[in-house]
C-alpha cells in the first residue's frame, strides 16, 4: 500500500516531467559546454588525454592570431551587426505590408518570402556561385559587361573587396524566417478596434499607428524575432568557403569566428584551441542579447 | 446655418476624397515593395531551375546566358545524371529516418518539460527556466565539438568503422532536445486558462492524464509547427552528419551537394549540380506549401516575454 502510493506520488512528481529533457540537455548541450569551457584551457587533439596549459591558448588568440583578430572578430561584428538590424527591420516591414494585403495574396508572398530560409544558405550557395561566377557566363557578370560595358568581368567571389558583401547579400536574402512569421501572425493578430479607436482619437498617419499601436502591441513577436536574427547571424558558418568555392576564402574574406573554431576544431584537431575561440564567441554572443532585451524586453 | 453646413459637408466630402486617394497610393507602393521583392527572392530559385535544364556547353559558352529554354531543348536528363552521381534516393531515405526518430525525440522530452515549466510548481523552477533560456545563445559550435567527442568515446563513430545503427545513434543524440521548442511550447501552454486545470485537480485527474488529454490537444498547433520545423531542420542539416558518419551511404541529403559533379572531360557540371539541388530543394517547398496553414498557426502564439 505505502509502495504503491510512493510510486504515484512518483508519478506525480514535476521533477519525473523535466528528467527526459533534463538527462539529454545535460548530456548533449549542459555538459558539452562545460567541457568545452575546461578543454579551452588546455591542448587536445582528440586522441591523446588533454594536457592543462593554462591560458596558454587565450593569450595566443589575444597576442598571435592575427587571423582572429583582423579578420574573424571584426567580420563577425560588422557581419552581425550589418545582417541583424537590417535583415530584422527588413522582416517588420514585410510582415507589416503583407499584413495589409488581402488574404489570398498574402499566403501567396509569405511562402515566397519565407522560402530561402527554408532551402537554407550552404544549400543556395552553389546557385549564388553560378550567378556571381567569375567570368562572361555569369549572369551577373555579363549583365554588367553587356549595360554598363565594362571591360573584363569582376571576380566576384575571388575577389575579397567583392566576396563579404555579396556574403551579405545573400545572408539577407535568406533572413525572412521564423521572426518573421510571429511577426506576421503577431500583426495579423492585432485587434482592428484599436487602430479605429486611435484613427477617432485623431491618428491620421499610417508611421503614427506603426510606431504607436502595432509595434507595442506585437512586442513578445519583436523580441522573439530580435533573439532568432541574432541567433542566426552568430551561428551562420561556412556560407564565404561556400561561396568562394571550398577550403579558406580569398585573404579571409566574410572569415567568422564559427568558422574559425571549425577550422581549428575539425581540420588542425586542436580543440582545446577551438574551444577557446568559442567561448570568446560566447562572450560576444551574450554582450548582444544583452542589448536586444535591453531594447525590446518588458520588466516584469 | 445652411451655409456653414453645406460648407462642413463640402469639406468632408474633399476629406474622405483625399484620404481615399491616400489609401490607393499607399496600397499602389505596398505591393510594388512586395512584388519587388518577392522577385529577388525568386531569381536565384528561377536560376537554378533554369541551370538546371541547360546543357553544359550552353552553360559555358553562351554569352550573354540566356533567360529561358525552351521546352523541346529542356536537359530533363541532367536530373537523371545527378541522381546517379551521388546515391540520392538513399540520402533522402535516411534523412527521413533520422527526422523521424529525432522529432519523435523531440516531441516526448518537450511536451514534458514544457508542460512542467509551464503549469506544474517546483522548487527552482524560475531559475532552471532562465538557465535554459540563457543557453539558447550559446554558440554551436561549443557542443558541436564536445558532442563530437563524446560520440566518438560512446563508440558511435570512428574514421575506421561504422555500423547503419551506430551511425543513427550518432545523428540523431544532439537533435533529440531543443531549447527553442520548450519555450515555444511553454508559451502556448501558458496561454490555457489556470481554471482548467484546478477544475481537473478538484476531479482528482493526475498531472499525466491532464497533460494528455486537454492540454496537448488545445496545444497541437504548435506541437504541429515543431514537429513540422524539427523535420524540415533535418533535410538541411549538413555539418554534423558530414562530421559524424564515415560511410557516404550514410549521410544526408544536403551533404550530396557537395558531391564533386565533374563531366567526362573535368569540367563541373552545374547543370547537374544544380539538377541534385532541385532534387533536395523540392520536397522541402512542397512540403512547407502543404503545411503552412499549421506552421502560421503555431508560430502565432509564439512570442518572448521579457
Amino acid at each position: 500500500m505505502m509502495k504503491s502510493k510512493g510510486f504515484k506520488r512518483l508519478l506525480q512528481s514535476p521533477y519525473l516531467f523535466i528528467a527526459p529533457y533534463a538527462i539529454l540537455f545535460i548530456l548533449v548541450i549542459a555538459l558539452p559546454v562545460l567541457v568545452a569551457m575546461g578543454l579551452s584551457f588546455t591542448s587536445f587533439n582528440t586522441i591523446e588525454t588533454p594536457t592543462f596549459i593554462g591560458l596558454k591558448n587565450y593569450v595566443d588568440i589575444f597576442t598571435g592570431d592575427t587571423v582572429f583578430l583582423q579578420n574573424a572578430v571584426s567580420n563577425t561584428i560588422l557581419f552581425s551587426v550589418v545582417v541583424g538590424p537590417i535583415g530584422y527591420m527588413m522582416a517588420f516591414f514585410l510582415a507589416w505590408m503583407l499584413a495589409q494585403v488581402p488574404h489570398k495574396a498574402r499566403t501567396i508572398y509569405a511562402v515566397i518570402i519565407y522560402s530561402p530560409s527554408i532551402t537554407g544558405p550552404i544549400m543556395m550557395a552553389f546557385v549564388w556561385r553560378i550567378i556571381f561566377s567569375g567570368d562572361e557566363t555569369g549572369y551577373i557578370n555579363s549583365m554588367l559587361i553587356n549595360m554598363f560595358s565594362i571591360d573584363s568581368p569582376i571576380q566576384f567571389l575571388q575577389d575579397a573587396d567583392y566576396l563579404f558583401p555579396i556574403m551579405i547579400i545573400v545572408s539577407l536574402w535568406g533572413s525572412m524566417g521564423l521572426g518573421f512569421l510571429a511577426m506576421l501572425a503577431g500583426i495579423l493578430n492585432i485587434d482592428r478596434s484599436l487602430y479605429e479607436a486611435a484613427a477617432i482619437d485623431g491618428m491620421r498617419n499610417r508611421w503614427q499607428e506603426i510606431f504607436y499601436i502595432t509595434i507595442p502591441s506585437i512586442k513578445p513577436q519583436m523580441l522573439f524575432g530580435a533573439v532568432m536574427s541574432i541567433i542566426g547571424t552568430f551561428n551562420a558558418a561556412g556560407l564565404a568557403s561556400a561561396l568562394s568555392g571550398g577550403g579558406t576564402p580569398p585573404q579571409y574574406a566574410g572569415w567568422l569566428i564559427v568558422d574559425h573554431a571549425n577550422d581549428f576544431g575539425f581540420t588542425r584537431f586542436e580543440m582545446g584551441y577551438a574551444s577557446a575561440v568559442t567561448v570568446i564567441l560566447l562572450v560576444i554572443v551574450l554582450l548582444f542579447n544583452k542589448i536586444a532585451y535591453r531594447l525590446f524586453g518588458e520588466r516584469g | 446655418m445652411e451655409k456653414i453646413n453645406k460648407v462642413i459637408i463640402k469639406e468632408e466630402k474633399i476629406d474622405i476624397k483625399e484620404s481615399k486617394r491616400r489609401e490607393i497610393i499607399s496600397k499602389v507602393i505596398i505591393y510594388a515593395f512586395i512584388v519587388f521583392f518577392a522577385i529577388i527572392v525568386l531569381i536565384p530559385f528561377y536560376w537554378m531551375i533554369l541551370t538546371s535544364l541547360k546543357t553544359l556547353d550552353q552553360i559555358e559558352s553562351e554569352i550573354p546566358p540566356t533567360l529561358w529554354v525552351s521546352f523541346k531543348n529542356m536537359m530533363f536528363v541532367n536530373y537523371l545524371n545527378a541522381l546517379e552521381a551521388a546515391p540520392y534516393l538513399r540520402y533522402m531515405l535516411n534523412t527521413v529516418i533520422v527526422a523521424t526518430i529525432s522529432t519523435v525525440g523531440t516531441i516526448f522530452t518537450t511536451i514534458f518539460a514544457a508542460f512542467a515549466f509551464a503549469r506544474l510548481n517546483f522548487k527552482g523552477r524560475d531559475i532552471i527556466f532562465m538557465v535554459l533560456i540563457s543557453t539558447m545563445m550559446i554558440p554551436g559550435e561549443m557542443f558541436v565539438i564536445t558532442n563530437y567527442i563524446t560520440v566518438s568515446r560512446l563508440g558511435w563513430y570512428s574514421p575506421f568503422s561504422q555500423t547503419f545503427g551506430q551511425a543513427l545513434l550518432a545523428l540523431t543524440l544532439p537533435f533529440m532536445t531543443s531549447i527553442f521548442y520548450i519555450f515555444f511550447l511553454r508559451q502556448a501552454f501558458k496561454q490555457i486558462p489556470d481554471e482548467l486545470y484546478l477544475a481537473s485537480k478538484v476531479d482528482g485527474t493526475s498531472d499525466f492524464k491532464y497533460l494528455w488529454r486537454i492540454m496537448v490537444p488545445i496545444a497541437k498547433p504548435t506541437i504541429i509547427t515543431i514537429t513540422i520545423l524539427n523535420a524540415m531542420g533535418t533535410w538541411s542539416a549538413y555539418i554534423w552528419p558530414n562530421l559524424v558518419t564515415k560511410e557516404v551511404e550514410y549521410r544526408l541529403v544536403t551533404n550530396g551537394l557537395r558531391n564533386a559533379y565533374l563531366d567526362l572531360t573535368g569540367r563541373v557540371a552545374y547543370n547537374e549540380q544544380m539538377a541534385a539541388a532541385m532534387i533536395v530543394t523540392f520536397p522541402l517547398l512542397v512540403v512547407f506549401l502543404l503545411l503552412k496553414k499549421y506552421i502560421m498557426r503555431g508560430v502565432s502564439r509564439s512570442g518572448i516575454k521579457g
